[in-house]
């Protein structure tokens, strides 16, 4: 007996201590791997702006206040006037509406939107190339149709960038419109379907 | 190798490079002398050891403290990476401008405001920002290139020292903001009591090149009794002028062709680099200096011939084919002696005959004087034949700072004779192109200093000028300003002469208000502004506007509702008369706002005819023999000192001595020697007019009875950055008949005992004695063989597969015998690249950031005559590159287009690679120097938003402009073409006046770059290391063997 429990408590010794060390350090680890990643983000913002109402239920495209994704490397947030284009007429009685409509007319003073996606200032990301290259907004966005708050839906680290670019997890539909398949030119890699230098992304 | 020397550490002399010519480069004068005892200082490119200035911890830290600070802090950083980052905004525009796309570049054409050249400019602005200036490719004055102090104008903006109101100083340095009502309310005041009893008004302003500007203050005194303009620029080319009135009975500063010169001699101007339009004239030089594929059509194996006679070693003297020394003084004598050989002795030109020329030039003759100028009466002879023989087709130039005051207006005279009798004046020279008024003149400015201390001026009002660090104590100008009414100083920040004003009316930038510029006759440029005011600034023009119409004063000045529309009502009355006026005036303003300019600039000119009296007029000045005379002369980066708040540019190494952050007396080695002086004793500097005392500095070239020092530097008030570096000089000027004396001055230079450290460039990075880092040859040799001084041992064999670069592949050709070392490219490399700067100290330990620097070599076995090479060094972005295998990270990495990447937040800061590169280009972040005590707000405008700023423990170097690539790559995927040969150009190509760099696609063998690179003289730095560099360099051809 007291042999067996000298064993089991010597077990337990090892045991108990291992568990919690390796229970520290995976978490430690998930914790670094997860340094950055904000996946699942999604603040409240200074008026519940609905992207499921503006571009699911009314059908809104994307671009209509968005209009720089296929001009510049920003998609751009509208200015306050795109707004007003509708909103002058539509829901005036809306409390938030009225609150825009005070910022716009008398403050003159634009809203303070929480930046959701977000890039580290060492990335260059071009929208414009990627959006003329026909990548669907929700490739990277999500289906933004239906979320009512906006919401980090990928992970949007470097892992996910070279994926698409290598080919691993593109979606079909790129597949096809990208018909350059390892194209050293361009710098494509054989398999991949898009440029992976450092420098294609990095600044 | 010894890198890992501590920093004040002196090292033996190395071996000396010795290229396969047989042609031997060094940098330090030491080098020569083989003298065990007085070494070479090494800097280690990893110096560490901290330097003598701050070893006392004086500057508040000391080691040990620092280490624990940093200790902390990275605690800190450990604990925040945790954290969830920080929110940030996005703020939207509440209605955007049209114009506007973030992310998109909009490009303005403007004029330069820097200086009174007039170059067109393109102005970048992000966001609404402006964010760097180029050169405008289509302005006929510059060409596209852009000089260091227009590029660095940028930081100028941006300046946190600016005024940001009006300001009530009450001649005591007060810095009480007013509004400007409050502010019009009490000169109104003044003004009204002053016009009503006939007071005397005056203007005083340094030379303004904008025709409207010069016209809306002719009107604005109109309207005073007793109202006068006076010009005084103290790098101003008065004596050019004032000699041009004495030979040809107008005054003016003529517009030299250096693009048509085929041999060009120069006395002391220094025309590469500051005097009057550098940047023009280097583009003209450079198109007669270029052989081979290079060569502009129909030249191929000639070109121009340099001959510099100076005292000191200027930018200009160090590209001279052949340079004979002066001393300071006697450049008019030198000019005499050839005017002598010229005319007298082989009888050439029409003035042969002429017997008051005869008789002025006889006292001169090389024979006689060619012992006391310590130049070989044959020098003259020999280049005598030369102009004659290029008669109509050369220049001869004289003056500049060098040769300031009445000596400098006595060889402008006999310049004038030269090209005369040489039929210059008319074909490369039209002194019927340049705007005849409101030039310099130093007559008006000490008849302005007497009527000022006679109690004669009632009011004064100070623009572009800055006369109380610009002019010497002994002119008295603080005492009688003292005596006027009213004293108004038009600047944008509180300089010397503010402190002794009544009010600072605060200018704004260049780049916030509308202007124009007129810099020869049949150039117009307009210059528009391209961010609304940061600050509460108001231009002259507008505060004159205002106040003439509260006085009722007549003419447009009244008649226009601002300075916008006046400017506008007079480009209309006068360039648009002049273009024809057959588009509607709308569409033509439209254009000039377009394009940036009218005009071509090409005048025919037409000779003048030379009267002898003006050789008689001015007394030449005394032999000095045996005494030690004085020059003082403006830095490329600093001219007079109005740039001092710029980092950028105090950081700029000088393209000479490689010093920076500093003046200094040059020199010459065999003075040092007499003196008993070293490199970096403080010597006492005495001119009849005060001492100064400033560190000594051996320059090579140097005569050996001149002193040479650079003004511009020891301002009292110019902001935190310029507030006290280096030492001012302008006490040792002296006051003479027609203009200020600055050169020629006799001085004693003792030593003072003290030492002072000298933060120069020069012996950082160096390589150690390898060979074949530049090559050059005798346009003799050239012609005879092509591949003269560049014989190559053929390709080294290689254990290294070649990579593949399927696409494009960028590559660079350097033209050495275009390179001029003028540095543009340094700082437009440095505003394209968020380079930061880092401060004496940090330059005394080798931690400069310039990406691009430019090496400067001499060669010869004599010290006192050099030859000199410039040679930009950036990354070769080899082929086999030694950084890349080094990398433990991979954050160096070659990519499929020939670029040598560095991965900024992939580095770890262990900087193998900079210890492999053998061309030592790569820079360490040894601290943040980004942070907002270095770069305080609104600095941090100025950066290019389309790279990283770096930070701390992070290496990085030359890309090639990646993003300006990429920008290019961009748009031509838009149109779906390739990159057309020439679309890209990187940001030291762009700026560079000499067009010495062409960068583009090397894999196209019918691109520029690959067929210059091919070029016969086309070579690779360290060839035998088989690193196979994309850049390519051509080897220099000295037209100095006939």
């Amino acid at each position: 007996m007291t042999s067996d429990s000298e064993n089991s408590n010597t077990m337990l010794k090892i045991l108990v201590p291992l568990i919690v060390v390796l229970l520290i350090a995976g978490a430690g680890l998930n914790t670094l791997l997860n340094v950055g990643n904000n996946q699942g983000y999604a603040p409240v913002q200074p008026i519940p702006f609905s992207h499921k109402i503006h571009a699911g239920a009314n059908n809104i495209p994307c671009m209509y206040c968005h209009s720089n994704v296929e001009k510049s490397k920003h998609a751009t947030i509208p200015s306050m006037n795109v707004c007003m284009n509708c909103h002058s007429v539509v829901k005036p009685d809306s409390p938030y509406i009225k609150q825009l409509k005070v910022l716009y007319n008398e403050k003159k003073e634009p809203f303070q939107w929480i930046q959701v996606h977000k890039l580290p200032d060492f990335v260059n990301f071009n929208h414009k190339r990627h959006v003329l290259k026909g990548v669907d907004c929700t490739a990277c966005h999500g289906d933004v149709k239906k979320m009512s708050v906006i919401r980090q839906e990928k992970t949007l680290n470097m892992g996910f960038c070279l994926d698409c670019h290598r080919g691993v997890s593109t979606p079909d539909y790129l597949r096809h419109l990208v018909q350059q398949n390892g194209n050293p030119a361009t710098g494509v890699p054989p398999g991949g379907i898009a440029p992976i230098s450092c420098n294609t992304c990095h600044n | 190798m010894s890198h890992q020397h501590e920093g004040d550490q002196l090292q033996k002399s190395k071996p000396e490079s010795k290229a396969k010519s047989g042609i031997k480069y060094w940098v330090d004068p030491r080098e020569l002398s083989h003298d065990p005892s007085r070494p070479v200082p090494a800097v280690g490119e990893f110096a560490s050891a901290p330097t003598a200035e701050n070893a006392d911890a004086s500057d508040g830290h000391s080691r040990r403290e620092f280490l624990q600070i940093m200790g902390a802090s990275l605690a800190m950083v450990g604990a925040s990476a945790c954290a969830r980052r920080p929110i940030e905004k996005i703020v939207p525009y509440l209605k955007k401008p049209e114009e506007v796309t973030p992310g998109i570049a909009n490009w303005y054409a403007s004029t330069c405001g820097e200086c009174d050249s007039g170059c067109g400019i393109l102005v970048k602005s992000r966001e609404g920002r402006p964010i760097k200036f180029e050169g405008n490719p289509h302005h006929p004055t510059n060409q596209g290139g852009l000089c260091a102090r227009g590029q660095a104008s940028v930081l100028n903006l941006y300046d946190p020292d600016r005024a940001r109101t009006a300001l009530e100083v009450g001649r005591k340095g007060g810095d009480a903001s007013v509004t400007w009502e409050a502010l019009d309310a009490k000169v109104l005041a003044k003004l009204q009591t002053i016009r009503a009893n006939g007071g005397k008004v005056r203007v005083l302003t340094g030379e303004v090149s904008s025709p409207s500007t010069n016209k809306l203050i002719a009107e604005f005194l109109a309207g005073f009794s007793g109202g006068k303009r006076v010009v005084y620029e103290p790098m101003g080319a008065d004596e050019v002028a004032v000699a041009s009135e004495l030979s040809y009975g107008t005054r003016v500063v003529p517009h030299y062709h250096f693009d048509k010169a085929d041999i060009v001699v120069s006395f002391g101007a220094d025309f590469l680099g500051t005097w009057l339009s550098p940047v023009e004239f280097s583009k003209g030089y450079s198109k007669k200096r270029k052989v081979g594929v290079n060569a502009v059509k129909a030249h191929g194996k000639t070109m121009s011939r340099f001959v510099a006679f100076e005292s000191i070693m200027t930018l200009t003297g160090t590209n001279a084919d052949d340079r004979f020394r002066l001393k300071s003084g006697d450049e008019h004598k030198a000019a005499m002696a050839l005017a002598y050989e010229l005319i007298v002795a082989q009888g050439h030109s029409r003035f042969a005959g002429d017997s008051a020329v005869k008789a002025a030039l006889v006292p001169y003759s090389p024979a006689s004087i060619a012992q006391q100028l310590d130049i070989p009466a044959e020098v003259f002879k020999k280049t005598a034949q030369e102009l004659w023989e290029n008669r109509g087709r050369g220049i001869v130039v004289g003056g500049g700072q060098s040769v300031k005051g009445d000596a400098g207006v006595a060889l402008e005279v006999a310049v004038n004779l030269l090209n005369s009798a040489l039929e210059n004046d008319g074909a490369t020279i039209d002194g019927t192109g340049s705007p005849a008024t409101d030039r310099s003149s130093y007559a008006d400015l000490t008849k302005l200093i007497e009527d000022m201390k006679a109690g004669q001026v009632d009011a004064l009002l100070i623009y572009k000028s800055n006369p109380l660090f610009t002019l010497p104590k002994s002119l008295g100008f603080e005492e009688a300003a003292a005596k006027v009414g009213l004293v108004l100083a038009f600047a944008s920040s509180v300089d010397e002469t503010v402190t002794a004003a009544d009010y600072l009316c605060t200018t704004p930038h260049h780049t916030e208000a509308w202007g124009d510029a007129s810099p020869y006759i049949g150039v117009h440029s307009i210059q528009q502004p391209t961010i609304a005011p940061l600050y509460q600034t108001r231009g002259l023009e507008d505060s004159l506007m205002t106040w003439a119409k509260q006085l009722k004063l007549a003419g447009a000045i009244t008649a226009q509702p601002n300075w916008h529309e006046y400017l506008k009502n007079n480009w209309k009355e006068t360039v648009y008369r002049e273009a024809g006026g057959s588009t509607p005036f709308p569409l033509f303003w439209e254009s000039i706002l377009r394009e940036g300019f009218s005009g071509t600039g090409k005048s025919a000119g037409s000779a003048r005819s030379f009267s002898a009296g003006g050789l008689k007029a001015v007394p030449s000045p005394a032999w000095n023999k045996d005494k030690l005379t004085l020059a003082l002369y403006p830095k490329i980066s600093q001219l007079d000192g109005r740039v001092a708040n710029n980092s950028w540019l105090q950081e700029l190494p000088d393209p000479v001595t490689k010093i920076t952050w500093d003046n200094y007396a040059s020199i010459s080695a065999a003075r040092a020697a007499r003196l008993g002086v070293e490199e970096g004793d403080v010597v006492k500097v005495t001119s009849a007019q005060g001492s100064i005392e400033v560190p000594a500095h051996v320059q090579p070239g140097m005569h050996d009875e001149s002193v040479a020092v650079a003004l511009g530097y020891g301002r009292r008030n110019a902001g935190r950055v310029g507030t006290g570096i280096g030492t001012d000089a302008f006490p040792l000027a002296a006051k003479g008949t027609r203009a200020l004396a600055m050169s020629g001055l006799i001085v004693t230079v003792e030593k003072t005992g003290k030492r002072y450290q000298l933060a120069a460039t020069q012996h950082h990075n160096n390589i150690e004695g390898r060979t074949a880092v530049v090559k050059e040859a005798t346009l003799k040799e050239y012609k005879h063989d092509s591949k003269a001084g560049n014989e190559s041992e053929g390709e080294p064999a290689s254990m290294w597969e070649r990579h593949s670069y399927p696409g494009y592949r960028w590559g660079m050709a350097i033209d050495l015998n275009s390179c001029t070392g003028c540095s543009a490219c340094v700082i437009g490399c440095q505003s394209e690249n968020n380079i930061p700067t880092v401060g004496k100290k940090m330059v005394l330990d080798s931690k400069e950031m310039h990406w691009l620097r430019i090496d400067r070599y001499y060669s010869g076995e004599k010290v006192e005559d050099p030859d000199t090479m410039h040679q930009p060094m950036l990354c070769q972005h080899c082929e086999n590159a030694p950084c890349e295998t080094v990398c433990p990270v991979l954050a160096t990495m070659h990519d499929h287009e020939g670029l040598n990447q560095q991965v900024y937040n992939r580095c770890v800061g262990t900087r193998y690679c900079a210890n492999n590169c053998p061309y030592k280009v790569r820079r360490f972040n040894w601290f943040t120097f980004t942070d907002e005590d270095s770069v305080p707000a609104p600095l941090n405008l100025a950066y290019n938003p389309d790279l990283t700023v770096r930070t701390r423990g992070v290496m990085e170097k030359c890309t090639f402009c990646f993003q300006r690539i990429r920008e290019v790559k961009d748009r031509a995927k838009d149109t779906g073409s390739l990159v057309h040969d020439g679309e890209l150009k990187t940001a030291c190509q762009q700026s560079c006046p000499t067009d010495a760099i062409i960068f583009g696609n090397i894999n196209d063998k019918n691109s520029r770059v690959s067929q210059i690179a091919a070029d016969a003289r086309g070579f690779t730095v360290l060839e035998e290391l088989n690193t196979r560099p994309s850049i390519t360099y051509l080897t220099k051809i000295r037209n100095n063997e006939t």
